[in-house]
């Protein structure tokens, strides 16, 4: 509890500093202006929110090869961080794009794929959610492996196909980049919301954690009360 | 400072806070009940 303690007002703390870097240190940007600015914790949520999504995927594969149910935890609790920070992406892009392009949506591929993700983890978390059978959490595994294709189509689409959406200012070649005084604080919200996507995770798998053991507990119990009923469920009468 | 720009920052925070928000309410349920069995 401590250590997320600790974690948790380093990244409120990083949140403060990231959010004055974006609105008061920052260089206002030539075209564009003020609304540019948007761009700081746009960005940043989505590194978070793919980086989570890579969390997940590795859980799940995890989940397939040792079937231990803490992986599956993970993999939802992961998941649904990412699903939080996907959906502001969806929310901040076009409250960005309208004043700029004219229009809050279109359908090219960065937006389009980023959509195609979102209802990827929405999807994963109603089977997950709503699944019945002891198969549920394999399946709605094997889902999140194959959906996790989407995040590098995600990252890559900017540069494999010509989009509306901005070109790479980080890993986007000769003539792409950030002017050097806007870095430090795309780099405070990158490492701001990184954070805070890992504490949220660790603390909804917490939860995760012990809500089984609540429910152990009380199958325990119950069976202590009563082992008739226990045996009769284990010879398959219900 | 622009209306779409302070929106976009106060949506940030009210998406990132409600999730958050779940998850603590969900800790306490947890918490509440296990302090309950005890």
């Amino acid at each position: 509890m401590t250590k997320r303690i600790i974690l948790g007002a380093v990244a409120i703390l990083l949140v403060i500093v990231a959010a004055y870097a974006s609105f008061f240190i920052a260089p206002q940007e030539r075209t564009m202006g003020l609304i540019q600015r948007i761009f700081y914790f746009h960005a940043a949520t989505a590194w978070a929110g793919e980086m989570t999504f890579f969390v997940c995927f590795l859980a799940n594969l995890l989940y397939v090869w040792k079937r231990q149910p803490k992986y599956d935890w993970l993999g939802v609790s992961s998941a649904e961080v990412g699903l939080a920070c996907i959906t502001v992406v969806l929310i901040t892009g076009p409250i960005w794009a309208h004043p700029v392009w004219g229009i809050w949506w279109t359908w090219d591929a960065r937006l389009t794929t980023a959509l195609i993700l979102f209802l990827i983890y929405v999807s994963y978390l109603m089977l997950r959610r709503f699944g019945e059978g002891d198969q549920t959490p394999t399946i709605a595994a094997a889902f999140a492996i194959f959906g996790f294709i989407d995040v590098p189509i995600v990252y890559m689409s900017i540069r494999w196909w010509r989009t509306q959406h901005p070109q790479p200012v980080i890993g986007g070649g000769p003539n792409s980049g950030l002017d050097p005084h806007m870095r430090p604080a795309l780099y405070t919200n990158l490492l701001a919301f990184m954070c805070l996507a890992a504490l949220v995770v660790w603390f909804r798998y917490s939860v995760a954690m012990a809500e089984r053991r609540a429910e152990d507990e009380a199958a325990q119990r119950a069976l202590a009360e009563n082992p008739l009923s226990g045996k009769l469920e284990s010879q398959g009468v219900r | 400072m622009p209306r779409n720009l302070i929106i976009a920052y106060i949506a940030t925070w009210v998406i990132h806070g409600s999730y958050i928000t779940y998850v603590w309410r969900r800790w306490q349920k947890v918490k509440k009940s296990s302090s309950e069995r005890a």
